[in-house]
């Protein structure tokens, strides 16, 4: 575990690295570095397998999403979950893991970060001819508006 | 609370889908109809006649028959759902056709694949908007005359997922004719509901 981060942090000097709550090591990377990051795990530090790619919006921040690549070893059997924080835009990283074809869709679709050079960049969840990217900390809510005694202070009704 | 500009949404609602985007017009029809307890009353009554030429769907357009007592008499004997499961409510659905419940006390035991076998459509769950136009295909595939459950809080008006993703009630897109509250309901809940589906149907008023 150690010697991964040890590992990653020689290649990526500019890189934060650090520990989550969940005692998962991250190392954080620019963009355009997520492509040499995770190519580096997978041929080199034996993390065979892509597990999840999600993001988290925080509209405060100008490069607002923060994407979340947990990869995992095998061989090894350890976690490693690479970040990366971008404004709208990261390299497509289907080519090294092509397990992360449908997750880098969901993440577009859910949040419209564009993955550039992904094969087939379409909406996964919502309808095809759905507007906006429901995630987003400042996409409306939706539904319908409900005249609870408890909500009409936050619907007005 | 400020809405949302959903296309699809509005397109579900006008177009195509809005001819019957309303609950079943179940007193029109069934005002001027005598009918007396389901299974006695056609026999002695000469209740095969040609001239009580109404079927119980007409206004939907299906063909009008005569026989409309006898009609819904075998009607309300053996309504087969569509196999379609949607949510949680779906295993209550399941518990309700195994051996504990046993839905075939009532006639309803075959859950039919293809919806051009079935009369009943229980919509066990959630209905996603993205799931919307698929159900709406689905519920059109049924032969006339057909009738929609709407089983539990979400199938009948979202229930707790009241956000941009879930059709909040299924009522939008397809008519129904009974809704079940709970969340999801027991069985009993879903066997009762059929029954009060089936008494309606032997009456004529659906």
């Amino acid at each position: 575990m150690a010697a991964t981060a040890e590992r990653l942090g020689t290649e990526f000097p500019d890189a934060e690295t650090g520990t989550s709550a969940d005692g998962i090591s991250f190392i954080r990377v620019a963009p355009d570095q997520v492509k040499a990051a995770l190519g580096t795990v997978r041929d080199t530090l034996r993390f065979e397998r892509f597990v999840d790619l999600t993001a988290v919006d925080d509209p405060l921040r100008e490069e607002r999403f923060e994407l979340n690549y947990l990869v995992y070893s095998m061989t090894e059997h350890v976690w490693l979950r690479i970040k990366a924080r971008t404004a709208d835009r990261a390299p497509s990283v289907v080519d090294i893991y092509p397990g992360a074809n449908w997750y880098e869709r969901e993440v577009w679709d859910l949040f419209g970060v564009r993955f550039e050079g992904h094969p087939d960049l379409t909406r996964i969840q919502m309808p095809d001819d759905w507007k906006g990217h429901p995630l987003r900390r400042d996409e409306p809510m939706g539904g319908e508006p409900v005249d609870f005694t408890v909500t009409r202070d936050v619907y007005g009704t | 609370m400020e809405m949302k500009d959903q296309p699809s949404r509005r397109d579900l609602q006008s177009g195509a889908y809005g001819a019957e985007a309303s609950t079943t017009p179940s007193g029109a029809a069934s005002a001027s109809r005598d009918i007396g307890p389901v299974g006695t009353e056609w026999q002695g009554k000469g209740a095969i006649t040609a001239t009580d030429a109404r079927s119980v769907s007409a206004e939907r357009g299906a063909p009008a028959f005569g026989l409309s007592r006898l009609q819904d008499w075998s009607r309300e004997q053996s309504l087969w759902p569509v196999m379609m499961g949607l949510a949680c409510c779906a295993i209550e659905m399941m518990a309700s056709s195994a051996s504990r419940f046993d839905i075939a006390r009532f006639g309803s035991e075959l859950f039919r694949p293809s919806p051009r076998q079935a009369d009943l459509m229980i919509v066990s769950g959630r209905v996603a908007q993205k799931m919307a136009p698929v159900l709406r295909e689905i519920y059109d595939q049924m032969p006339d005359p057909k009738w929609v459950i709407a089983m539990g809080d979400c199938a009948s008006c979202g229930g707790v997922f009241n956000n941009y993703a879930i059709l909040q009630g299924v009522d939008k897109i397809v008519p129904v004719d009974v809704y079940i509250p709970g969340c999801p309901p027991r069985p009993e809940a879903l066997l009762d509901g059929i029954l009060k589906l089936k008494e309606r149907i032997g009456k004529g008023q659906v």
